[in-house]
């Protein structure tokens, strides 16, 4: 079996953070996944927003990396090669009360450090963000506030670090952490042992299922639900900023934002729910989602839906947990990774490399280090000289299979060929939007399956939505007839 | 990119764009140049494989790969260009277009007149906020036909339609004809959205149960579909408490709406009506923008393949003949009025109420009416009046105004068609 130095459990933007990280120097490490895409737990469902850091709490440790991670995103996306746009946060103020919390925010948001914040009188907010409830009081304009696409970050860091060495185990199930005299020895795993000195737990949601070592560090996690709905590009309600209702304790409430790809996303709400799994969206918590957007922008309807999906958050506490674990030595914990997790997963991947030197691990950096990660090409985002000259090089960027978002063959082959490929629908969806609009893959449904057969050998009736038994295709024609029609169906 | 210049570029070769490039040619157009996403021209009509096409056009009864090929051959014989596997970019409203392929990358064409003939797509689960899991077995019924007729696979084996449009009836009869359990069709309205001889040759004449007032609420199941829940409506759509069950299926097929494809012409400047969803079209079929014409679904979602042929073939003699020059500039509006959703064509060119050509009106009821009067007026002077038996906004009403009639009409006051009052309504 193979040995590594470090292993990281999770390939979440948490765990993809790390791992980049860590391959900048000269040690082996591996990140196993339990799903065969990278991206699909919290990562996935989440609002896609890179914090200004305006109303946090400096003295906790997410507080703190949201205001430390921030800045770094202008250089770390030119790195990896991903979209990212500072878009700049609204936080609306609906009456004097809002106003009055808001104002001594700024102050804190000034001393912490946060750049450019001021206060927007109505007129200006209005200005500002036509779209804006007409009754709103003002806001505060905190223009380092950004957006990004989860998964493409995500995807961008764990390519990145693949590329400079790191190991990726995808479909693999991590059962139980194994030690000898307190400290880490191994993994056990789906696929068998793994010899091991130093674990990262970043598993989010199954980060406290690993057995006893796990169960001594007397961490609980609990699943915190948000509901989202995205809209069509088309639908005539736009913003341009992030909007933002005066915070609660709990949560940042529900917001209005453009995503990075040019849709309206409204959400989430924030609900306490049972179990690891129960990622379904409810009329309850759709409606809550569209009353609490529509007192940022009343004109939000529900005409131009294309997607609703919830997503879940580790929930440990009221901060992360990033530290060595107190009973097992050779682990670290990077757990609780709520909002703003995302923000903040570069840090952590920092914070995570300290960890592991003070508690032994030994980093000599890499002279051969690739910081840069080459993007796949994009058609659809060149002019039309360009675009001409790509295609009569390579034809396949001139078949376009998805028509409602214009994803060519090229694309859709080159995000199943690019190393941690796609090998579901959801992860050519993720890396490409094909199937990303308005008709949901009705169209482009059949060809993507197809081209999964073309590319990466994976027959029609294994190819999936997400793997599991979410497969779209379950038999031949005439085939139920042939084994006796109503009366199999019936079994 | 290779530039090229053609009379008549047609984007889609499905019946529409077949019918209008076939009249384009006929009508004196010589290079006439259809562009189809697909791998072969035909549409949807090649995953249509039931019977019942044809039977207005052709008075006979025609499969949809039947109906096509009459076209496609006549095409071919017309010597009408047809690229398949290419994809339209972009438009513009000087009439030039820009195409990719896998054959022949980027080409730019400059048309004399273009012919939107894109279709329509089909309305999704999320576009009607059915809630709960994401499991896979949840499809719309276009979909699974394709995966059914075309690619030769079965979504699943115990199926739930939901919505009574064409294709969702057709479909609960092809998935029991596999052999399929098909527990049912639910339709949220008091009456079905399809033509009534769908209901009776899909469902009755297989037992499948329509449920009228009764809707899925949400979709349970992690990976694979389970089941649905479902609830009765009242007449407002209202769900009354109570009746909810719970409906075991691992597929779900949705027949929820048709949507015109317009995005290339929004993109071009097109005009849109809210109500039809398709471009605002004259008589001729041309959009606000001179030279580019609309027809088929992509101006209002049809019934019949047989009305899309009609309404093409309007179209493709108007892109022939269409002389920039030669614009009137004046025209008059047509506005649906009580009791009718919409009505096609919006416009009116003034001069052709002088003219010895008969116009046709296609419009949709709003709820189903025995005994109707639809009645075109100017400044609320009844102009011309049509008794119908009955109308249902499942099936559209098309009324065919004659030359002599249509001297009544002034040729400078708007036309409202409404229904007559004193209707029974049901």
């Amino acid at each position: 079996m193979q040995k590594f130095d470090v292993v990281i459990i999770g390939g979440g933007v948490v765990g993809c953070a790390i791992a980049r990280e860590l391959s900048r120097y000269k040690i082996k490490v591996a990140v196993l996944e339990k799903e065969t895409e990278l991206g699909t737990g919290t990562t996935k469902a989440n609002t896609g927003l890179i914090h200004s850091g305006f109303n946090v709490d400096k003295n906790t440790i997410k507080g703190r990396l949201n205001l430390e991670a921030n800045p770094l995103f202008d250089r770390l996306v030119s790195q990896l090669n991903i979209p990212f746009q500072r878009n700049g946060s609204l936080v609306v103020a609906h009456n004097r009360e809002d106003y009055q919390a808001l104002l001594h925010s700024i102050e804190e948001a000034k001393a912490n450090g946060v750049k450019g914040i001021k206060w927007l009188n109505k007129d200006e907010l209005k200005e500002k963000e036509p779209a804006i409830n007409k009754d709103s009081f003002g806001a505060v304009f905190a223009p380092s506030g950004g957006i990004i696409c989860p998964f493409e970050f995500t995807l961008a860091l764990g390519q990145n670090a693949h590329s400079n060495g790191v190991v990726f185990f995808l479909g693999t199930e991590v059962k139980k952490i194994i030690t000898k005299e307190g400290w880490v020895e191994g993994l056990e795993t789906s696929r068998g042992f793994i010899r091991v000195s130093f674990v990262v737990n970043a598993a989010g949601l199954l980060a406290d299922t690993f057995g006893e070592e796990i169960k001594n560090e007397g961490i609980t996690l609990k699943a915190r639900r948000g509901q989202y709905l995205v809209y069509d590009r088309e639908y005539p309600v736009k913003v341009k900023h992030t909007l933002f209702p005066r915070p609660t304790e709990v949560s940042k409430g529900i917001i209005v934002t453009p995503t990075i790809h040019g849709n309206l996303m409204v959400g989430p709400n924030a609900e306490q729910v049972e179990g690891r799994d129960a990622l379904e969206t409810t009329e309850t918590g759709i409606k809550e989602v569209l009353e609490g957007a529509r007192k940022l922008v009343p004109n939000i309807d529900t005409s131009a839906v294309i997607r609703m999906f919830s997503g879940l958050r580790a929930v440990a506490n009221n901060d992360f947990i990033i530290a060595p674990a107190k009973k097992t030595r050779g682990l670290v914990l990077a757990v609780g990774i709520q909002s703003p997790g995302l923000t903040a997963a570069p840090r952590i991947g920092e914070l995570v490399a300290e960890i592991l030197k003070d508690i032994g691990l030994g980093l000599k950096g890499k002279p051969d280090f690739q910081e840069e990660r080459t993007p796949l090409k994009s058609p659809g985002k060149m002019n039309w000289g360009e675009r001409a000259a790509l295609v009569e090089k390579d034809l396949d960027y001139g078949q376009v299979i998805c028509r409602c978002e214009g994803i060519t063959r090229g694309e859709i082959r080159d995000a199943i060929l690019s190393p941690l490929g796609a090998v579901t629908i959801d992860g050519i969806k993720r890396r490409t939007r094909a199937a990303s609009g308005r008709c949901q893959s009705g169209f482009c449904g059949p060809r993507l399956i197809e081209l999964l057969k073309e590319f990466a050998g994976i027959s029609p009736f294994e190819a999936s939505l997400r793997g599991g038994e979410t497969q779209i295709l379950k038999y031949r024609s005439k085939e139920l007839l042939l084994k006796g029609g109503e009366n199999i169906a019936d079994q | 990119m290779r530039t090229s210049d053609v009379d008549v570029l047609v984007i889609g070769a499905g019946p529409a764009g077949l019918g209008a490039a076939i009249k384009a040619k006929e009508n004196g157009a010589r290079e006439v140049l259809v562009i189809e996403r697909d791998f072969e021209p035909g549409g949807i009509l090649n995953q249509c494989i039931h019977n019942g096409f044809g039977l207005q056009y052709f008075s006979q009864e025609l499969t949809g790969p039947e109906y096509a090929g009459r076209f496609i051959r006549k095409a071919s014989r017309s010597d009408v260009e047809i690229q398949t596997d290419t994809m339209v970019l972009a438009v513009n409203p000087s009439r030039e277009v820009i195409t990719s392929s896998r054959h022949f990358g980027l080409q730019l064409f400059r048309a004399k007149s273009v012919v939107l003939a894109m279709g329509c797509r089909e309305r999704t689960r999320d576009a009607i906020q059915i809630y709960g899991t994401r499991p896979a077995g949840i499809l719309t019924a276009g979909t699974a036909q394709r995966f059914t007729n075309i690619e030769g696979f079965l979504p699943g084996k115990k199926v739930v339609v939901l919505g009574s449009g064409d294709i969702g009836l057709i479909m609960a009869r092809r998935m029991k004809l596999e052999g399929c359990e098909v527990r049912g069709v639910f339709e949220l309205l008091p009456y079905t959205n399809g033509l009534s001889r769908n209901v009776v040759q899909c469902l009755n004449d297989f037992s499948i149960p329509l449920y009228l007032q009764e809707t899925v609420t949400e979709v349970l199941g992690k990976d694979r579909l389970e089941g649905v829940k479902t609830i009765k409506v009242d007449k407002k759509q209202s769900p009354l408490p109570g009746t909810e069950r719970f409906v075991p299926c691992d597929t779900l097929l949705l027949s929820v709406g048709l949507i015109p494809e317009n995005e290339l012409s929004r993109k071009a400047g097109i005009k849109i009506d809210p109500l039809t969803g398709g471009p605002v079209v004259n008589q001729d079929r041309m959009t606000n923008i001179p030279g580019i014409f609309a027809c088929g679904n992509v101006t209002q979602v049809h019934d019949l393949a047989d009305d899309v042929t009609v309404e093409s073939e309007i179209a493709g003699t108007a892109a022939a003949r269409f002389r920039e020059g030669n614009l009137q500039g004046k025209e008059l509006s047509v506005e649906a009025g009580r009791g009718i959703r919409y009505v096609v064509p919006q416009r009116i060119d003034v001069s052709e109420i002088k003219k010895e050509n008969p116009l046709i009106f296609f419009m949709r009821a709003e709820v189903p009416t025995r005994q109707v009067k639809i009645i075109f007026t100017q400044e609320g002077e009844e102009k011309f009046g049509e008794t119908l038996p009955f109308i249902k906004p499942g099936e559209i009403i098309k009324i065919t105004i004659s030359p002599e009639m249509l001297k009544k009409f002034k040729p400078d006051k708007n036309i409202l068609v409404e229904v007559g009052k004193g209707n029974n309504n049901g």
